[in-house]
């Protein structure tokens, strides 16, 4: 999958810079699992992150710092600490657990009043489309209340971070966004 | 923000809101080099280690931005990171959030250069960061560290398990045989010294456990580290203390003894001079230090006579049979430090013959020696002139010279309190010219002393001994010119030691009388004191008892009345220098501990009977209740604060429970038929037979009433009580806390001599949980456990150190039937807050075990 990427950046930089991305979303989302599919192109066996994990995703011209917190309960209001700075959110919703997506909802309406992420764009991936029933991109959006968002490039993508399907669809969205914002 | 300047970039002294600016602004930026941050880490490293801390707010935020650093792979970089963030725990709750990504960092797989440098590094920063939830969690971790091939992730595994223990025992312990495989194939030699100190720690006590791994080290060489081995004596060591000579354990010193680790080997010898008994252990000890003595290698000769030195009043027969012959040649030792301790030796074991010989040799080589070494030549001598008095006048001389020559402060305290002994030792009647020689010498010292706490010591000293003096008047002189010269702490000591010269010198009178003018108040006071009250001269044999003068200074002060006339001293007992002493040394620890019969701690007889009177006056029908076996201790059932305050305790009878109810009326009203509402529910184990009625209560008076039940077995429980009564015309209830009866009411709080045996006697085990959700620290759990379970705390297991996070409480009580009972309580201090008991009862009665596992 690097291969792919890198083959993608190259056609759109060819500069140093670094870009700071945050993976946000509830506890058990798939958070870890999406930032070690891309950083290792393999699955890992993950425990409840505590705190958080950082990897530099690097691509021939570019690099990505990717920081993904820990979605439990205790750990969410300490978000707040790493979003000075970040210039995009992945928002990772596990799209079985309808009965949380509420909580999805308000947890992403107040990260994104924040100041500190008014520039962020923001890419929602509906993750565990492998399940049988799991929401598609539509209702995803329903229930994230997403077209109620302003001021603010955002899309849905749904993907399934097992497969390793849909991620690269939606990491060639944030390329081009953060390309279109830098220019 | 004036930083000191100069020239050596390492030891300036950087400010602190600037590192913490810096450090905050920089972190955050994603372009932030690795050397500027590490330059900067290191400033905040050094900050904290010079003892600066920063507020909960400020580190928080510290510890946050330092966290962002975490993206940087490299390794000098994630050295400091992991360093700040040891420092910062204290300072903030939140170092938790560090646990993932410092996970990842020990994960790391160990291909490269770089993660075996840090991976050690990054495991030490974990744990320190840990709570105790969070210890389990890095259960399989843990595990695997601990066996890990490389020695430095192995140790830090070890040792940081070590620190783990304090936060979460239980968790540690289920390591055990991860670490007993890292004792046993350890991955460096001093992971097995780690991990030898951790398996002992995790069984600390318990006995029988240690003793079984420290007798099981000695199968097939385990031990290959030197420290390991070294640390293995120490705990045979400790363990021999406890058990006393235990028969598998002396033969592994005696092995030791011969080990080819000298450190190893000279830890044998000291554990074996400091707790043997065995006579046959001892001589072979003896024979191998000798052979240090003996050995071409200095450090050989000093690590033995150090130890020799060490036990020489102990021993000194051993001393005089084994090593007297090299004890000789070491005197002339090229290495002065080992010719120091040999005179030291020697001294201490001397006998009047070479006495002469010792202080002349000793006197010659004091010059050359340094201070370290005087004061141990200073302190040999002294226990010397406490043995051969007829030598002060030898022993007086050298420690003259040695206190004319240059010294400290600590030598020349040393020196001064060894000619107080010896001065003290003498009878006054038997003053020489030696004596008033080194009177004299002293006075010369205080003429030039640099240090006042040695001018206010020889001060003291002359006003004891120089009043009996032949030239007085000399010393008074010496003394005067003191209060002219010196500031006012001397000065003030001078006036106390002039005073003492009242009766032999006249003038003295004036020369106080002057000091009453002093400019310090001290002074003034002490002057002012010492012409009004003369020194009261009382022989040194002859002292007053301090016990007795204390009781009747209380007395005299508790009435008033007594004022009119002076307080009478000599109805104050006295007693001889020889009954003090005896007094001072504490009680010998050999003495037989007395029998749990005999030490019951019981409501004495008397009060009892008188207390039975008092109830059967109130409530005639208590007569026929039979003998009053117990009452407990009065517990309230309302706030203090409350209209009607209520307090109960519970008196014991044979069949039956008379709860007493104390009632007070705290509010403006008088209340009329006042009763008790008992809401029972314990079915036949505890039934009513009859309560009393309390016909009027006056506003802010007090009356109890009474209620009677007849008890099958021990009942324990709550009684649900209610007062009722009427006031204003109208009836009225009054709902109390619940009236608790707990094993109190029928455990006796008794003493037991061997605690641990008696619990492995008993059996009928019955075991309990509890969350003593009202208790702060275990200290209030533990009182709170004496009260309900009336129990004793037995060998001072009740005192909790106050950092203690895990305690074990030992109880014994005997039930008014005659049972014993034994309760082994484990409380452990959670990290959420409150006290966590754990209790293992113990009793001749299966249903008091149960009794008194209800009544936590």
């Amino acid at each position: 999958m690097g291969n792919i990427f890198s083959s993608v950046f190259q056609k759109l930089w060819s500069t140093n810079k670094e870009h700071r991305i945050l993976i946000l979303g509830l506890d058990g989302a798939g958070k870890t699992t999406i930032l070690y599919r891309l950083h290792l192109g393999e699955v890992i066996s993950t425990v409840p992150t505590i705190g958080f994990n950082v990897e530099t995703l690097k691509y021939q011209n570019l690099q990505f710092n990717v920081w993904d917190l820990g979605g439990q309960t205790t750990i969410r209001p300490y978000w707040r600490c790493y979003y000075q700075g970040a210039q995009a959110v992945v928002f990772v919703v596990d799209s079985t657990d309808k009965d949380r997506m509420e909580i999805s909802a308000s947890e992403l309406k107040t990260m994104l009043e924040e100041d500190e992420l008014s520039e962020a764009v923001l890419l929602v991936y509906a993750n565990k489309q492998d399940q049988p029933d799991a929401l598609g991109a539509d209702e995803v959006t329903k229930a994230l209340k997403l077209s109620e968002l302003k001021d603010r490039s955002w899309t849905v993508v749904p993907c399934s971070a097992v497969r390793g399907e849909g991620l690269e669809q939606g990491m060639n969205w944030l390329v081009e966004k953060l390309h279109d914002d830098s220019a | 923000m004036n930083m000191p300047q100069n020239d050596h970039g390492a030891l300036r002294s950087p400010d602190k809101m600037t590192v913490f600016q810096k450090c905050v602004s920089n972190f955050n930026q994603s372009t932030v080099s690795v050397d500027k941050a590490r330059a900067l880490l290191t400033d905040l490293v050094h900050l904290f280690y010079l003892g600066e801390t920063f507020p909960e707010a400020e580190a928080t935020q510290l510890f946050f931005t330092i966290t962002k650093l975490f993206q940087k792979e490299n390794v000098g970089l994630k050295q400091m990171v992991y360093l700040a963030i040891k420092e910062l725990v204290p300072l903030t709750d939140n170092v938790i959030m560090g646990t993932s990504v410092l996970m990842r960092d020990v994960q790391q797989k160990s291909s490269t250069m770089d993660s075996r440098l840090y991976k050690p590094m990054a495991l030490r920063a974990l744990c320190s960061i840990l709570d105790a939830s969070a210890v389990e969690s890095m259960d399989r971790l843990m595990r695997s560290s601990i066996v890990d091939r490389d020695g430095f992730v192995s140790s830090a595994a070890l040792v940081s398990s070590y620190h783990l223990l304090e936060i979460s025992r239980e968790t540690v312990k289920r390591w055990s045989n991860e670490v007993s495989e890292s004792m046993k194939m350890p991955a460096s030699q001093i992971a097995q010294y780690h991990a030898l100190g951790l398996l002992y720690e995790m069984r600390a006590q318990d006995n029988v456990a240690l003793l079984k791994l420290v007798v099981s080290l000695d199968e097939n060489n385990v031990l290959r580290d030197a420290n390991a081995m070294a640390l293995h004596v120490r705990y045979i060591g400790q363990l021999l203390t406890e058990l006393g000579d235990h028969p598998q354990l002396l033969p592994l010193l005696k092995v030791y003894l011969r080990n080819r680790s000298d450190i190893a080997s000279i830890e044998a010898l000291k554990t074996i001079l400091a707790v043997c008994k065995n006579e046959e252990i001892v001589a072979e000890a003896m024979s191998v230090l000798n052979a240090y003595l003996e050995s071409p290698r200095a450090i050989s000769r000093f690590a033995g006579i150090r130890i020799l030195n060490r036990y020489a009043s102990v021993r000194p027969d051993l001393i005089a049979e084994y090593c007297n012959s090299s004890l000789e040649n070491l005197i002339t030792d090229s290495n002065t430090s080992i010719a120091t301790y040999a005179i030291s030796v020697l001294l201490k074991t001397g006998s009047a013959s070479s006495v002469d010989r010792l202080i002349h040799f000793v006197t010659k080589m004091l010059t050359d020696i340094p201070e370290d070494f005087r004061l141990v030549v200073v302190d040999a001598v002294r226990s010397l002139a406490k043995r051969f008095p007829n030598k002060h006048k030898d022993m007086l001389e050298f420690f003259a010279d040695s206190l004319r020559q240059e010294g400290g402060l600590t030598l020349k305290l040393a020196i001064v309190e060894a000619i107080s002994d010896v001065l003290g030792a003498r009878s006054v009647d038997t003053l020489s010219d030696s004596v008033d020689q080194a009177l004299l010498m002293l006075c010369e010292t205080i003429e030039d002393s640099e240090y006042p706490e040695v001018t206010v010591r020889v001060l003291h000293l002359l006003g004891e001994v120089g009043p009996a003096s032949s030239n007085a008047s000399t010393l008074v002189r010496f003394i005067y010119n003191r209060v002219i010269l010196e500031n006012s702490v001397v000065r003030a000591a001078a006036v106390s030691a002039l005073a003492r010269f009242q009766d032999c010198v006249p003038d003295v009178h004036n020369l106080l009388e002057r000091s009453c003018r002093d400019v310090n108040d001290e002074v003034r006071d002490r002057a002012a004191v010492a012409l009004v009250i003369p020194v009261p001269q009382i022989s040194k044999a002859q002292q007053f008892s301090i016990a007795d003068l204390e009781k009747q200074v209380q007395s005299y002060l508790e009435s008033p009345e007594n004022f009119s006339s002076a307080f009478d001293i000599s109805k104050v007992a006295m007693q001889t220098d020889e009954e003090r002493q005896r007094q001072l040394v504490p009680e010998a620890l050999d003495e037989p501990v007395p029998s749990a019969v005999e030490e019951k701690v019981v409501v004495p007889a008397v009060d009892k009977h008188e207390l039975l009177a008092a109830l059967v006056e109130a409530v005639p029908e208590i007569a026929d209740l039979g003998e009053l076996l117990h009452s407990t201790a009065p517990s309230s059932l309302t706030d203090d604060d409350m209209e009607y305050i209520v307090s109960a305790r519970l008196h014991v009878f044979p069949q039956h429970l008379v709860a007493q109810y104390d009632i007070r009326n705290n509010f403006d009203l008088e209340i009329s038929n006042v009763s008790m509402e008992t809401d029972l529910d314990f079915e036949n184990e505890l039934v009513k037979q009859f309560g009393t009625t309390i016909p009027t209560l006056q506003p802010y008076s007090s009356d109890s009433l009474y209620v009677a039940f007849t008890r099958d077995g021990t009942p324990v429980g709550e009684i649900p009580s209610t007062m009722r009564f009427v006031a204003d015309g109208s009836d009225e209830d009054y709902a109390l806390d619940d009236f608790e009866i707990t094993a109190s009411a029928y455990v006796v709080p008794s003493s037991v001599a061997d605690f641990d045996a008696k619990f492995a006697e008993l059996d009928n085990e019955e075991t309990g949980a509890r969350q003593f959700a009202t208790c702060k620290t275990i200290a209030d759990s533990v009182s709170l456990l004496k009260t309900r379970l009336g129990m004793f705390p037995v060998s001072g297991t009740d005192i909790v150190p106050e950092d203690a996070n895990i305690h074990t409480l030992k109880l014994f009580g005997v039930s008014l039937e005659g049972d014993e009972v034994a309760a082994v309580v484990r409380l452990v201090s959670s990290s959420r807050g409150g006290i966590a008991g754990k209790a293992k009862v113990h009793s001749s009665n299966p249903d008091l075990s149960f009794t008194v596992v209800e009544g936590l």
